[in-house]
């Protein structure tokens, strides 16, 4: 598949199920395949469906028209913890109007999966391509019912591309003891 | 990526929580699906049911 351009287009996991067993789905996701992130291939392999079966996320394919996933992103509710918020001045906490939640914990998006399958080249799909169309599936939804920013977990190597002018990620967390991948958030 | 993001409470430094504070009503750039993403997704399952019937002939 590298080097040959083909069309993508922007397929949800959940409409698929209505029209095949899972079996068959199954095999179809089981050709996504990425060595840079095993996590990223297992939970298309093993979890994407019980997910979306659950409505606990929401996975998008961006495949070619023989159904060969090139990349995928699986977006769900996330939960921030915003008891530092206490500490915020009164006109911060205003614009926010968070401080009054009792447990101090408050929903945003989460970007959960988001990955390029092995078989495509960058130039045939650039991660930046995938998170852009994560990005403006958030937006329609934000309009829709609100909501103020989203998280992403990534590696190292992945933070400058959150980080740029393009997406304007903030870093807020790093890799710890307890937490094995950076954190940022964005606006919507 | 992991897969226990779909389970953790993310802790909110001060520093982040200000942060959305001041730039919650500004605006930020703003990604738009394109019209063919909005069909695709909204005939996905039927074309993946063709896909199928195409391929067991």
């Amino acid at each position: 598949m590298v080097g040959q351009q083909q069309e993508l287009s922007l397929e949800q996991l959940g409409s698929w199920l209505g029209y095949a067993d899972d079996s068959i789905i199954e095999q179809v996701l089981a050709r996504f395949l990425c060595s840079r992130n095993k996590e990223v291939e297992e939970f298309l392999h093993s979890s994407a469906i019980a997910f979306e079966k659950s409505s606990s996320a929401r996975t998008y394919l961006l495949a070619t028209e023989n159904k060969d996933i090139a990349g995928y992103f699986t977006l769900s509710i996330g939960f921030a913890d915003i008891s530092k918020s206490v500490d915020l001045s009164e006109e911060d906490k205003q614009k926010l109007k968070m401080s009054k939640c009792p447990d101090h914990r408050i929903p945003c998006f989460l970007i959960g999966q988001l990955g390029r399958n092995d078989s495509f080249s960058h130039d045939e799909l650039p991660g930046s391509q995938i998170l852009e169309t994560a990005l403006a599936v958030l937006v329609q939804v934000k309009d829709q019912i609100g909501g103020k920013f989203v998280i992403v977990e990534c590696e190292n190597h992945l933070v400058s591309m959150y980080q740029s002018e393009q997406f304007g990620f903030h870093l807020f967390n790093t890799p710890s003891k307890k937490r094995t991948y950076n954190q940022l958030f964005r606006l919507l | 990526m992991a897969t226990s993001s779909f389970n953790t409470v993310f802790k909110m430094p001060k520093k982040a929580l200000r942060e959305i504070a001041k730039n919650i009503d500004k605006p930020v750039v703003r990604f738009k699906l394109s019209e063919k993403d909005k069909e695709s997704l909204a005939t996905s399952g039927e074309r993946f049911q063709k896909w199928l019937d195409s391929n067991k002939s």
